[in-house]
């Protein structure tokens, strides 16, 4: 079973639907059921990789990696973010 | 992970992968969806690759030969994978093909990792977990004209250090790059394969303690970065515009509709000819049978059996191609993931995912391609209850009927006799919509799973890809229903005319028979032949059931007859009408033939509450066979398109029941 809370859980930590538009973080964490977490890995969103918000709303668009994922804002909501200004 | 890109890795069944016996060496392409395998795949194989199963599974698998010098060496695209730890049966079968584990298929010689260079910090976690498989590898990046473009600069040789195999740039839809490859590929298989030391980075990841994916990931990330220093990958600023715009409601959604009206619209209007051609061709197949052979069984078995089940079949096929090869351009170019991201929040209400969108679509040319491309839903259950009520969408098999009513109804009215056809098509999506409410609170329980989906980069859809896949299910769909329809209406020919009548001039294509329908007379040689024949026998029997629907037995045998193919019913009612079984649905003299048809008490047969009863139950009832089969084949469980049969059945005589007993008592 995958330890997707990642080796430093981070008290700064918000919700990636926190994030103002355009903002970006460092994934934290993600609070879902192991396999729900593994489905958002495998797309990438690993904890350690930095990413950042493109949309709000019902369905959130995020930039990681060099890729767009649309994600349902009940799943961005358990993803948890560590929010860094410099990030482009 | 959901993709998108099954549609281009088509499905069937009765091929086989690697069953042919010869052991050629044999090379595996694999990569996330949207890298451009398959692309790379039509450049290695040409346009000459098949779809193929993974041998006991429904995994399918494009399969083609590659020459070099003397040697065939086998291709294989495999599906597009996101990794390989999960328990998806595109994993477990992409896992088997490469430890060479599945049977049937050799032990890879070689693997080629395709990367879409543009991409290269996304695409590496999935290279790595295939380093790790242990199999000798090539790197294709890909796409590198538009990496090229986007000035992504990539240290190639640092890259091949990395990931301790050849790396070889090329761009599979411009062909740069390819003969490199080629080259690399000879040498690999069959010359003296270079030997890369798989770099203790990399494999470090396979035996970290913590999690593999975030082990890959970071290494992923560093890769890049040493690989790529300016990391100019997460560049897409007018991209990012247009997702905004495509995947918000407000703006999204109007596009949406206009693009998918504009799909339609083109795949009725430019399929019309070819139907024309098809129609022609059959029927002038038709007469040369009469002319070859004489008037008789043989002759009738040909015609109304072969060459009608025939005819039934490929008159959908452009239809088809055309809707899968627009579908496939708008995959290709991005759209298609936008387009589920604004359904999605549609479609759960439903009980549906959003990427449900695209079977719904094709649904309403047939339903059989429909639920096979139902496999890029990845949640099983909101794949089973969408493959449920798929074939409650107006499928091009209800047109003729629709047509057929409309006419009766209305005459040549236009406008009302368009209602007809919003009408049936309103009713199966509502029904459809229903079913799913329904199967989602009993049967099928549970939340369609969340929305999580890549967006892939926006680019020019590549036409040869598109046509590819239009054959590619245009042949499917022929193997899958053309086989099944071919002995359905061979059965049902047989049904039609055996016994036949003791008179010895019970010939089925005389002349006279043709001569004597504009008379209608009391009823001539193939009325008769028929009314005596086990299906008019069966048509008596079962008058009853269908009388609360307003259906006499005349029209309960063409119920029984289109029990396999809906059409099927047009051509039934035609035979009953005495205009012979060779007529169009609105055909004048068809329409004038049914219209008067009496009952048994004298009454007009088609009054306005039983043909509309007659079109609801066609609209609602299943009706199909090959889209039982395909259910079957596509769940593994018979009781799946058992229920199918069950509750659209019950759903379309409770309707026309309703229909019949409501009008009826409005007409009075």
């Amino acid at each position: 079973m995958p330890n997707h809370k990642g080796p430093q859980a981070c008290s700064l930590a918000v919700r990636l639907t926190e994030l103002s538009l355009g903002e970006g973080g460092v994934l934290d964490r993600i609070e879902l059921s192991p396999e729900e977490a593994k489905r958002l890995m495998r797309l990438g969103l690993s904890p350690g990789r930095r990413l950042s918000l493109l949309q709000a709303g019902d369905k959130c668009l995020i930039a990681t990696a060099g890729a767009r994922l649309a994600l349902d804002s009940a799943l961005a909501a358990k993803i948890y973010v560590v929010p860094q200004q410099e990030f482009v | 992970m959901t993709t998108l890109s099954i549609l281009a890795d088509s499905h069937t069944s009765s091929h086989v992968v690697g069953m042919s016996g010869d052991m050629k060496p044999c090379v595996i392409l694999a990569g996330q969806p949207n890298a451009g395998k398959t692309s790379l795949f039509n450049r290695l194989t040409g346009l000459r690759g098949h779809t193929a199963n993974f041998p006991g599974t429904t995994v399918e698998v494009r399969s083609g030969n590659l020459k070099i010098g003397k040697t065939e060496i086998n291709v294989l695209d495999l599906p597009g994978l996101y990794g390989l730890d999960g328990g998806s049966l595109d994993q477990e079968a992409a896992r088997a093909a490469l430890r060479g584990e599945a049977p049937g298929i050799p032990k890879p010689s070689l693997l080629v990792i395709v990367l879409d260079a543009t991409r290269l910090p996304h695409q590496l976690p999935l290279a790595g977990e295939l380093r790790e498989q242990g199999i000798p590898t090539i790197v294709a990046v890909n796409m590198i004209d538009e990496a090229l473009r986007k000035r992504v600069d990539i240290d190639f040789t640092r890259l091949s250090r990395e990931l301790g195999a050849r790396v070889v740039p090329i761009s599979a839809r411009k062909g740069t790059g390819l003969d490199v490859l080629l080259r690399t590929l000879e040498e690999e298989v069959l010359g003296f394969p270079v030997q890369i030391e798989t770099p203790a980075r990399l494999s470090s990841c396979a035996t970290c303690g913590s999690c593999p994916i975030t082990a890959r990931c970071r290494w992923a990330d560093e890769v890049a970065q040493d690989v790529s220093p300016l990391n100019a990958f997460a560049r897409r600023g007018r991209s990012d515009r247009l997702d905004r715009m495509l995947t918000s409601p407000s703006v999204g959604l109007p596009i949406f509709l206009i693009i998918m009206a504009a799909l339609f619209f083109s795949v009725f209007s430019l399929a019309a000819k070819p139907m024309e051609w098809i129609e022609s061709g059959i029927s002038l197949l038709t007469s040369v049978v009469h002319g070859l052979f004489p008037a008789g069984l043989f002759s009738s078995f040909l015609t109304d059996g072969v060459l009608a089940g025939f005819g039934g079949v490929v008159v959908f096929l452009p239809q088809i191609c055309i809707l899968f090869f627009g579908i496939r351009l708008l995959e290709d170019s991005g759209y298609l993931a936008r387009a589920v991201v604004v359904m999605d929040s549609i479609m759960r209400k439903f009980g549906l995912p959003g990427q449900a969108f695209v079977p719904m679509l094709a649904a309403h040319a047939c339903a059989v391609p429909a639920i096979m491309s139902t496999r890029l839903i990845e949640n099983p259950r909101d794949r089973l209850r969408a493959i449920l009520v798929l074939p409650l969408l107006t499928c091009s098999a209800r047109l003729p009927v629709y047509l057929m009513v409309a006419v009766l109804l209305f005459g040549n009215d236009p406008i009302a006799g368009s209602l007809v056809f919003v009408g049936g098509y309103a009713l199966g999506a509502l029904a459809a919509i229903g079913a799913s409410l329904v199967l989602q609170r009993s049967l099928v329980p549970g939340v369609p799973a969340p929305l999580a989906l890549e967006l892939p980069p926006y680019r020019l859809p590549s036409l040869r890809d598109a046509a590819q896949v239009a054959l590619d299910r245009g042949w499917i769909f022929l193997r899958q229903a053309g086989t099944i329809i071919l002995l359905i209406s061979v059965v049902l020919w047989a049904l039609s005319t055996f016994p036949q009548l003791p008179s010895e001039s019970a010939s089925f294509h005389d002349v006279q028979v043709y001569e004597a329908h504009e008379s209608q007379a009391v009823g001539n040689e193939d009325q008769r032949a028929l009314e005596y024949s086990a299906a008019g026998r069966i048509g008596r029997f079962i008058e009853p059931v269908f009388a609360p629907l307003g259906f006499d037995w005349r029209i309960s045998v063409g119920v029984l007859s289109s029990f396999a193919a809906r059409e099927v019913v047009v051509s039934a009612l035609a035979v009953m009408a005495g205009v012979g079984n060779d007529v169009s649905e609105d055909d004048p003299g068809l329409i004038q033939s049914l219209r008067s048809m009496r009952r048994a008490d004298g009454s007009i047969l088609f009054d306005f509450p039983t043909a509309l009863s007659l079109l609801v139950f066609f609209v609602l009832a299943m009706q199909c066979l090959p889209t039982q089969a395909i259910t079957y084949r596509e769940t593994r469980q018979i009781r799946w398109p058992l229920f199918q049969l069950g509750y659209m059945s019950a759903l379309a005589y409770g309707a026309s029941f309703l229909t019949y007993q409501i009008a009826s008592y409005l007409v009075r």
